[in-house]
């Protein structure tokens, strides 16, 4: 009890409660608008989190995730085109509503599933995320390995494309962060004698290249025609308690499996909403009126997707191990802010996980308040035009690259991973196993180097620890499954 | 225009990096001590390595199959103009300060990227890298990169 006392105290301070509703609004506005979604709505907010103090810029950057994952339905619903991935399923019903003339109902459902789907994925992470960081606690470094490995590997599995190009960016972001000290013997590696490249590549100026400046090239490799936006009009009515009653059941379903995607690696907020969707075509009581504009649809999509954003947390807070883009730029500024995920943040500051939990809490309900104020103001930001609105994100993406470190190499490093984000896209690449490479680089290595004097240098002793070998088995079916439903699909042809 | 496809382009080429930086890992350089038990400061980036130039290979072979990649001209001109652009702006920021090279990059890029409301953009150019620049150095008191001509920026 005393520890939450202590984590209510963190939040319930004025800067800490400005920064959960700015943070909300401007993840809403970057949810809004098509194409930025959560990783670039982090890395522009990251820099101004800066100079703050540890809970309101934690505050900040949560409000920014959970409010761009709810905002993304608002555009799906009124232009038929989702602010982000995660919402696309909910644009096959809500936009249908919206011509309708019933744009502010799909909205009302969209924000009141959102926000339920939010708030139970709170209580998913504060039952699994104690519970799983205890359970670490037995962990050696062995573990640590495998349990490294099975993520990164699951990442590139699952990430769009070829398993073949996911694995192989998976690689490319181990690689780049060996670069510069070997933290073990304090050698340099591969910094062909430059003095800069021994500080290594900086994380964040990495991300915001990857993610951001690939974004504005790519946008400005496929359209050069500046696209009028024609919107309906947009306001927000609830649906009455009645029309909730006999759809509670697929809202609590979609809600579990949002959450139970959510904690798995690699997978996230835009799989679960569709496989949501899903489940509501099998099983829901109107699945013969889905896509026709039927509720149902946008509660599957909206509460499944919300769900993700505390769920995907767990294996964030309570190992360290980010299962997504979204949550490595998360774990990458909590530890610009002082903050180590993992067990010991569950042992040693009790107090800052509990103001985490609390701030997720109250960015979800200030998250239906602002849905419900604002969603007219919000669709006024689509009338931005594109090439403004780009632009505009390079030069904030460009002082985030920069203020990390102060160190104007972190701007060539953004640079050079922007180009080379866009050519990996180009070529059907996926770059979120490159993010969590470059994350779990360092622990693997570490972990793999522990490992071996443990066991005296033998790697076939790793196999005889139980959760070792069950991860080192899951792994395993990651990679053969896929060339297993090669061969089938093959026989089938045939 | 068709040729390779940009998967087995981009595979060969990581292909011919890593083989480079294989071959790296042995230079004497790394040979540093007998203590590491083959365990020193190449031994992860080794086997990484090892993999990426069998998963290149891969790739690059996958992409044989794949259709060859097309260019539009257009599409070249307003990507490369996009890069060549970004790239000015970041390595003007070293040596020109902060707010001059943005409020230029603001001004011409939304014209690379097809946007024609030139009041628009130099209203835009002129108000958001002096927010920025005011918000930063004097509110969060984040030091940002400054003009060796100007004083004040």
């Amino acid at each position: 009890m005393d520890f939450f006392s202590l984590g209510l105290e963190h939040v319930l301070t004025m800067p800490a409660l400005i920064s959960i509703v700015i943070g909300t609004i401007l993840g809403v506005a970057v949810g809004v608008l098509p194409g930025l979604g959560s990783v670039i709505g982090i890395t522009m907010i990251l820099p101004f989190t800066f100079s703050m103090e540890q809970i309101p810029a934690l505050a900040l950057m949560l409000g920014v995730y959970c409010g761009s994952v709810y905002g993304g339905s608002i555009s799906a619903i009124v232009i038929n085109t989702p602010g982000t991935p995660q919402a696309a399923a909910t644009a096959l019903d809500g936009f249908p509503m919206a011509q309708r003339g019933e744009a502010d109902l799909a909205i009302g459902w969209a924000t009141m599933a959102s926000t339920i789907g939010g708030l139970f994925s709170v209580g998913v992470l504060i039952i699994a995320a104690p519970q799983l960081a205890a359970f670490s606690l037995n962990f050696t470094a062995i573990e640590y390995f495998a349990l490294g490995v099975f993520a990164l590997i699951c990442i590139a599995n699952v990430s769009r494309g070829a398993m073949s190009k996911g694995l192989l960016a998976g690689g490319i972001g181990l690689f780049l962060a060996t670069v510069g000290v070997d933290h073990v013997t304090g050698d340099m590696r591969f910094t062909f004698g430059s003095f800069e490249m021994t500080a290594g590549i900086s994380l964040i100026p990495a991300i915001v290249g990857l993610f951001a400046l690939s974004e504005v090239f790519i946008r400005a490799s496929e359209s050069t025609q500046v696209k009028t936006v024609i919107a309906h009009k947009v306001g927000f009515r609830l649906p009455p308690f009645s029309e909730w009653r006999p759809r509670l059941w697929l809202l609590l379903k979609s809600c579990m499996i949002g959450s139970f995607i959510g904690a798995l690696p690699g997978t996230g907020a835009a799989t679960s909403s569709f496989i949501a969707y899903s489940e509501a075509k099998r099983s829901a009581p109107n699945r013969d009126k889905l896509g026709t504009g039927e509720p149902d649809g946008i509660i599957a999509s909206e509460s499944a997707n919300n769900a993700v954003t505390g769920s995907a947390m767990v294996p964030t807070l309570a190992l360290g191990i980010p299962g997504d883009p979204v949550t490595a730029v998360m774990l990458g500024s909590f530890i610009v802010h002082g903050l180590a995920p993992g067990p010991r943040l569950f042992t040693e500051h009790l107090d800052l996980v509990y103001a985490v939990f609390l701030i997720l809490i109250a960015v979800n309900l200030v998250m239906f308040v602002v849905g419900a104020l604002g969603a007219q103001l919000f669709t006024r930001a689509l009338r931005i035009p594109e090439p403004l609105l780009m632009t505009m994100v390079v030069v904030i993406a460009i002082v985030g690259a920069y203020g990390v470190r102060g160190n104007p190499l972190d701007l060539v490093t953004a640079f050079i991973a922007g180009v080379g984000g866009f050519i990996l896209r180009k070529a059907g690449f996926p770059l979120a196993p490159l993010v969590i490479g470059m994350v779990l680089s360092q622990m693997i290595e570490n972990s793999l180097r522990q490992g071996l004097l443990l066991t005296r240098g033998s790697f076939l002793a790793f196999f005889e620890r139980p959760i070792t070998l069950s991860l080192f088995i899951l792994t395993a079916m990651m990679l053969i499954w896929p060339v297993i439903r090669w061969l089938r699909s093959r026989k089938k042809e045939a | 225009m068709a040729g390779a496809s940009w998967a087995s382009v981009i595979g060969g080429l990581i292909f011919m990096t890593t083989a480079y930086l294989l071959y790296h890992t042995f230079a004497d350089v790394y040979q540093t001590s007998i203590l590491t038990a083959g365990r020193g400061p190449v031994f992860f980036p080794r086997i990484i390595l090892a993999a990426m130039a069998v998963l290149s290979l891969m790739v690059t072979i996958e992409g044989l199959r794949e259709k060859g990649a097309e260019f539009r001209p257009r599409e070249i001109l307003a990507a490369g103009g996009a890069i060549v652009f970004s790239g000015v702006y970041i390595l003007s920021i070293n040596s020109a300060g902060f707010v001059i090279p943005s409020m230029i990059f603001t001004f011409l890029m939304p014209f690379v990227l097809g946007y024609r409301g030139i009041w628009i953009a130099l209203a835009i150019a002129i108000l958001y890298p002096l927010s920025i620049w005011y918000l930063f150095e004097k509110v969060f008191l984040i030091i940002l990169p400054s003009s060796p001509w100007l004083e004040l920026f």
